[in-house]
């Protein structure tokens, strides 16, 4: 083989070899061409318009695979969103039902409505039996219709409920 | 279907090239040869024309030692459509030749 075609050959070889898959097979189209021109200037000029045609051609194909890949992220982040969102829904629910019950639970303490020996039931009953009861009652309305705000309302009393004990527990 | 593509000059002299043997596999040298293309303008084309499904092609085994050949025919679609976008073609070039002498 002259060295003019052995230049442009692996010219091509190489970016055979770096190209995509798709663009590959189109590659080796062109290096097999290549070995049927008779001539060897017009060998290399084949070789190297066809690494031209190849170099556009594996641009064109990693454009494609990166614009496949964000849309697939940006479908696989929607999809987390919407699991997610009215799961946190539900925790937030279950937050503010705690508060409203800590706020009057506190309320009741600094207005003296609750005895002091009586202050530890309060606790128990503001703190644990009202928010966790409200809880559980709105993940079991919730339950068939919102399944995914009724588990984050359960979940979030859930930990806060066995937060509650083993601070009074302790 | 996928959509229609842009016909370009280059594009519309290897449609022609194929049409002269519309039904008969063509090596990619000889239709370089047959339209003055050069492999960096062809191979594009002739991806293009396979993305389209508009040509079909096939690997052939060659007895003499050599590495096989990529070959390429118009699919029944690509010669109907090829017949079509050559004749739209003619028309608009004939219009936009009018039009420049029309202008001269």
């Amino acid at each position: 083989m002259s060295p003019i075609r052995s230049v442009g050959q692996r010219v091509l070889h190489f970016v055979v070899r770096l190209a995509p898959l798709r663009a590959r097979s189109w590659g080796e189209a062109m290096i097999g061409e290549m070995d049927h021109i008779d001539d060897d200037w017009a060998a290399l000029l084949w070789a190297l318009g066809s690494t031209l045609a190849l170099c556009r051609c594996s641009l064109i194909e990693h454009l494609r695979n990166f614009r496949n890949f964000l849309v697939d992220e940006m479908s696989a982040q929607r999809k987390a969103t919407h699991l997610i969102k009215p799961i946190l829904s539900g925790v937030g629910v279950a937050v503010v039902v705690l508060i409203i019950s800590m706020l009057t639970l506190t309320t009741l303490q600094r207005t003296s409505w609750v005895e002091p020996s009586q202050a530890r039931l309060a606790q128990l009953l503001f703190a644990v039996a009202i928010p966790d009861g409200l809880c559980l009652l709105a993940a079991l309305a919730l339950w068939r219709p919102q399944r995914r705000l009724a588990s984050g309302i359960l979940a979030a009393g859930a930990a806060l409920g066995a937060h509650s004990i083993i601070f009074f527990v302790a | 279907m996928k959509e229609r593509f842009r016909l370009s000059p280059q594009t519309a002299l290897v449609l022609d090239a194929f049409l002269e043997t519309p039904r008969s596999w063509r090596y990619g040298y000889d239709i370089s040869r047959d339209t003055g293309l050069k492999s960096g303008t062809l191979y594009p084309i002739l991806i293009r024309l396979a993305d389209h499904e508009l040509v079909e092609t096939r690997w052939q085994t060659t007895e003499s030692g050599k590495p096989p050949r990529h070959m390429y025919r118009l699919t029944p679609e690509g010669l109907r459509s090829a017949r079509a976008q050559l004749r739209d073609y003619g028309h608009r070039k004939s219009s936009m030749v009018v039009l420049r002498e029309a202008k001269i």
